[in-house]
């Protein structure tokens, strides 16, 4: 079977990180199961279903532009579009959220961080599906329900796959002298602790070793997309602020805000969600990072 | 026959009639690759995370490490005829045993460890059984790629 037989899966989310990772993930499967195309937004998603075909969708819900949700209700409002699958890529959502994505006629949700089994337990069956043109069934399963230091540790170990730098102990002492440290403290209902981040515009070309990424990458920008895939999304900010670490005052980071810059300083205070629970934290350090 | 595999070592087979076995998988980790089309197998026993952290017993000993036993076992079945795309990985271990001190957690980060090995040469986990506070025995039946894992005097078929 060539290779213009194969399904085609469209991802749509503004992290070129997320989208990077689930195009290598799909395309771990030997031999291939579907090929690939991309989106930064839901208007951008929007006019690539309408120039080609597409027979599964994954879709971040916060875009800029047009987010998730707009984009699949334009969807569902048209006959052509309205059969194809959608996968949510999203942060542990809560009942309601999961009720909404119902609604929407969403066939799964991908809650962030994610492994490459996980993916592929969602896409196989879809694309089987969609191969014998049968509609999707809903496949929304109820909200995770973690606890905080379980939400952490996933997230930890998610950022392990994509930079080795911040978890490695025998790595930290090699990052460049520009880096940016970040040290939250946590406390929440099971866990308490600290949370380092740290980034630098040699992060890029580390991240770009294991998946498809721009490899000079400003440390700023490279913490973001550390946030958006890991922490970030396993916490979720208050209403109106999106997802991703919410500093106080609000503007300084915050997920799909273009002008959105990390600049985390000591004293600042940090507001996080995980399992529904508010926490407030402070950044206990900010330095230009030459080691532990 | 059947072919023991030790503590940070690995072993690797093309004879349909072999069974690769290893015993008390504490927090340590057992991997098997399995390539059906050519009918070569391997089994790696390793111990710790990552080769970075001792350099020099790394090159001593590399099947005592995720990374240099994982890139020895795949490198060896490749000489043989394998391909690491179609690679059938399974794994067993890295479990919390009790006489561990906490603070290192060497099960959960040999875990982690194995599981970025994998996400950077692009290799799904076809299946696993990691985690509890027991050791395990796994077995890779060469006859057809089948994986076993004995826990708490139960067999499961991975």
């Amino acid at each position: 079977m060539s290779d213009t037989h194969l399904p085609m899966v469209l991802i749509v989310d503004d992290s070129a990180t997320t989208r990077a990772m689930i195009k290598r993930i799909v395309g771990m499967a030997d031999p291939a199961i579907a090929r690939m195309c991309e989106a930064a937004n839901g208007a951008e998603g929007l006019k690539v279903l309408n120039e080609s075909h597409v027979d599964l969708v994954f879709a971040d819900l916060n875009m800029p532009v047009m987010d998730g949700f707009e984009m699949i209700a334009a969807m569902r409002a048209d006959p052509k579009l309205a059969p194809i699958p959608v996968v949510v890529i999203s942060a542990q959502p809560d009942q309601e959220q999961v009720d909404r994505l119902k609604r929407h006629g969403v066939a799964a949700y991908l809650p962030k961080p994610f492994t490459a089994e996980h993916v592929h337990r969602i896409v196989v069956p879809l694309l089987e599906k969609s191969a014998d043109r049968e509609e999707a069934t809903n496949e929304l399963g109820e909200p995770l329900n973690l606890s905080l230091a379980e939400a952490l540790t996933q997230a930890l170990e998610t950022m392990a796959f994509i930079s080795p730098e911040p978890v490695e102990d025998a790595a930290v002492p090699a990052m460049p002298a520009d880096s940016r440290l970040v040290r939250v403290h946590f406390k929440g209902r099971d866990a308490e602790g600290s949370l380092a981040l740290v980034a630098s515009p040699g992060l890029g070309a580390a991240m770009a070793s294991n998946i498809d990424v721009p490899e000079l990458m400003a440390a700023d920008d490279a913490l973001k997309e550390l946030a958006n895939i890991t922490c970030g999304l396993m916490l979720r900010m208050r209403p109106g602020g999106g997802i991703g670490f919410q500093l106080d005052p609000p503007q300084l980071f915050s997920y799909g805000n273009a002008s959105s810059k990390a600049v985390f300083k000591t004293g600042d205070a940090i507001t996080l969600a995980a399992d529904g629970e508010m926490i407030t934290a402070q950044v206990v350090a900010d330095s230009a990072f030459s080691g532990m | 026959m059947q072919l023991v595999v030790g503590v940070s070592d690995a072993k690797v087979s093309n004879g349909s009639g072999d069974v690769l076995m290893t015993y008390s998988l504490g927090s340590c980790i057992g991997v098997s690759l399995h390539d059906a089309k050519v009918g070569i197998g391997g089994l790696l026993h390793y111990q710790l995370p990552t080769s970075t952290a001792d350099p020099a017993r790394a090159a001593e000993k590399p099947l005592m490490y995720a990374d240099t036993g994982m890139t020895w076992l795949i490198e060896k079945m490749e000489s043989m005829g394998a391909s690491r795309r179609r690679m059938a990985v399974r794994m067993a271990g890295a479990a919390q045993m009790l006489d561990d001190a906490k603070i290192f957690d060497i099960g959960r980060r040999n875990h982690t460890a194995i599981r970025k090995f994998l996400w950077q040469q692009g290799m799904l986990i076809k299946g696993e059984h990691v985690g509890g506070a027991t050791p395990r025995t796994m077995s890779l039946h060469m006859n057809d790629g089948s994986v076993t894992v004995k826990y708490n005097s139960q067999i499961i078929a991975l």
